[in-house]
């Protein structure tokens, strides 16, 4: 065995920090062997799944770089489950890039420590409009009512997978349209241990984390309100409750079962509907091209309408870098419309060139335009990443027994000492 | 007289010279030891007496607020707990596990080269590659162990999602990654083994298992204590499975001393209490490995 642990306690800030500098020390020998004219824009994007984001990019760099002489921009692509690291590791290290593009959800706590700089007057100034954004999208940029990003490509994590063929053979006409049609919808559709009802999502992981996001805001309940901790509230129990009692339906080993997992039994077949968010059409068509499947809003309780949880990424001036006007030229070139549709990894941010991508690319537009606008974003908070470790253990508790009360009880006092 | 001085002198003087290429010699060594041993551990010392989080610029000292914080916190004690079960169970099964490969492949049966070189692929393998293959055997739905489960009329069980099973199942799968290395060195020592002393046992009409048991077992024990005592760290000290497969999960439940630090120093970013935990875990390892050494001490091994 390969003793990587030892890597990680010893030292954990001075081991990991070293690729970064070495990597930022080269990129800094790099810069000094230009002529001095010459400015280095270093920008850093991450790269998900199979996406080949890299290769349009660099169409629309070298674009940028023939519309901007003297600019070169060196653009890294860093793998996904090390980017976060590698990004904050290069922050300590004082050798963060010009521009990079950050998940949503970590935007507030670059903010807040003061990594990268609010561009709220920086927009004015070249022509950067919020009102050219979904507006929910925009929402995630915001820290203290300055936006430090410009949101690049987002989607909602939520829409109802449903198998039409169950459906069908089972005698219900449609997706469901509320919790208690969605549980007797499962129940009926299950017939274990061939078919299951629902595919849950419940490992310690993220993917959990938004699905309970968004039974919650469907239910009128919240996480936090004003800095306040409300994860105890009655309208929490009563979203993580509905989870459990879906679980029912499910194949077992829900606390283990990541989006992965979910969207491989529904397009095997084995569940009749599944959450998930709209870039698992193409695995779907590509991995179940036989499956008879269609996309809906997911229930909501009664009377209440459904909101999912956003995920997405924006672009961020670091403060490290010496020229926020030339990152501001190069953020407004890359959110073009007709560029960020080639290069945005989910859905592009900017209206305009979103809808026509969802129209384009996505089945049932309606349904994803729909579930984009209703969207909420998960809690804009420097310590998001602890809040979300807090839910993750209270959903572990859940599937293991715990009874839903006392686990919030016991996650919202843990929150509240954050 | 004359003569011995002048032997003296010459011999003194290579000396003198031959010290001072030595400490040349050596400085690389010294170098490399302060830059990537003493100073990143110095360092991580440091900054386990900081409140040192990425949110704050400023690293504050904060003395042993870290340790007293993780000390008083029952996850800690749960991972500390888990550390050693896992570490213990690991090493275990691998010194089980390798000792009958081993001797299995020390046969000279028909393509025991093939079987030889079968054996040692989990070994080879990625971490994360097996941590995934595994997550994927235990999956209830589609894996194999589910599989058989149902083939003989049982219920599958979801092993990684149940705190009672969780660890069995990683264990069981680090067993897996890990003994092709315990069969190697075994095989290595079983190959130093000396056949008159066990043909002379069987001659006298002691058994497979007695030749075992007293004429193979002593003749391989140095390389059973060294192959336990690297095990027992590189175990203790194992991320990748763990991480891959249930990334400390359910409820903590294979939460173990890597994993743990990774959450505090990565996930949290706090990382004070990631580089305190780390440091702890060093000591808890520390202390094993000691308590190997003194054995072995005790034992004579290290004459």
């Amino acid at each position: 065995m390969i003793p990587r642990g030892i890597k990680i306690s010893t030292g954990v800030l001075a081991a990991a920090g070293l690729p970064a500098l070495l990597l930022a020390s080269s990129a800094s020998t790099l810069a000094a062997s230009q002529p001095h004219h010459q400015v280095v824009l270093r920008v850093w994007d991450m790269n998900q799944a199979n996406t080949p984001i890299g290769k349009e990019e660099h169409k629309y760099i070298a674009e940028f770089e023939k519309a901007h002489p003297g600019v070169t921009v060196k653009l890294t692509i860093i793998p996904y489950a090390d980017y976060f690291h590698d990004l904050t590791v290069a922050v300590k290290a004082g050798k963060a890039p010009d521009i990079a593009t950050v998940d949503e959800i970590w935007t507030p706590a670059f903010a807040a420590s003061k990594a990268i700089v609010p561009l709220s007057s920086l927009m004015k100034r070249y022509h950067l409009n919020s009102a050219n954004y979904f507006k929910p999208a925009w929402q995630t940029t915001l820290y203290h009512g300055q936006s430090y990003g410009i949101p690049w490509s987002f989607d909602v994590w939520e829409q109802l997978y449903w198998n039409k063929t169950m459906f069908a053979k089972a005698h219900i006409a449609g997706p469901p349209k509320t919790w208690p049609q969605m549980l007797a919808d499962a129940k009926k559709l299950t017939h274990a241990p061939n078919q299951y009802g629902i595919a849950v999502i419940g490992d310690k992981g993220e993917d959990t984390v938004v699905v309970m996001d968004s039974l919650i805001y469907s239910n009128g309940g919240s996480i936090e309100k004003n800095g306040k901790v409300t994860f105890d509230s009655s309208k929490v129990k009563r979203a993580l409750t509905f989870y459990k009692d879906l679980s029912k339906y499910a194949p077992p080993g829900a606390a283990s079962a990541t989006e992965s997992t979910s969207i491989g039994l529904f397009s095997s077949g084995k569940v009749a509907m599944a959450f998930d968010g709209s870039w698992q059409q193409a695995t779907l068509q590509s991995q179940a091209p036989h499956l008879n499947w269609g996309i809906a809003v997911p229930p909501a309780p009664t009377g209440k309408k459904f909101h999912g949880t956003l995920g997405g990424w924006n672009l961020v001036v670091f403060k490290q870098s010496k020229h926020y006007g030339l990152d501001m030229q190069y953020i407004k070139w890359m959110t073009k419309p007709n560029v960020e549709v080639k290069v945005a990894s989910l859905i592009p941010a900017n209206k305009k060139a979103g809808i026509e991508f969802v129209k384009k690319d996505r089945r049932q537009p309606s349904i994803i335009l729909n579930t984009l606008n209703n969207g909420y974003p998960r809690p804009i908070s420097p310590n998001y990443l602890t809040i979300s470790t807090i839910q993750q253990n209270a959903m572990s508790e859940i599937w293991t027994g715990t009874p839903v009360g006392r686990a919030v009880a016991q996650a919202a006092t843990e929150m509240k000492h954050q | 007289m004359q003569q011995s001085v002048t032997a003296r002198g010459p011999i003194g003087a290579r000396a003198r010279h031959s010290r001072s290429p030595a400490i040349w010699l050596l400085l690389p060594t010294l170098v490399s030891m302060v830059g990537l041993v003493v100073y990143p551990l110095a360092r991580g010392f440091y900054t386990s007496l900081t409140t040192s989080f990425f949110l704050s610029n400023q690293a504050v000292f904060a003395g042993f607020k870290n340790y007293a914080i993780l000390l008083h916190n029952p996850v800690f004690w749960m991972v500390v707990w888990h550390g050693l079960v896992w570490t213990a169970g690991v090493v275990l099964g691998q010194l089980i596990f390798g000792f009958v490969g081993a001797l299995i492949l020390n046969q000279p049966i028909w393509g025991q080269a093939i079987f030889q070189s079968v054996t040692f692929i989990p070994w080879i393998m990625p971490g994360v590659a097996a941590g995934l293959l595994w997550s994927l055997m235990y999956d209830p739905t589609f894996g194999l162990v589910g599989n058989l489960q149902h083939f003989w009329g049982f219920s599958s069980i979801a092993y990684l999602s149940n705190v009672h099973t969780s660890m069995a199942a990683v264990v069981v799968a680090a067993i897996w990654k890990g003994t092709p290395f315990t069969i190697l060195m075994m095989l290595a020592g079983l190959q130093t083994v000396d056949t008159a002393v066990t043909e002379a046992a069987r001659i006298d009409g002691a058994s497979w298992f007695k030749v075992i048991r007293h004429a193979v077992i002593p003749q391989v024990a140095p390389v059973v204590r060294t192959t336990a005592l690297f095990i027992t760290v590189w175990t203790f000290n194992y991320f990748d499975m763990i991480y891959v497969m249930t990334n400390g999960g359910p409820v903590n439940s294979t939460q173990i001393f890597p994993t743990y630090v990774y959450q505090l120093a990565f996930g949290q970013l706090d990382y004070g209490l990631g580089t305190a935990a780390g440091i702890l875990s060093l000591v808890v390892v520390g202390i094993i490995a000691a308590l190997f050494i003194f054995e072995l001490a005790r034992q004579g091994a290290l004459d």
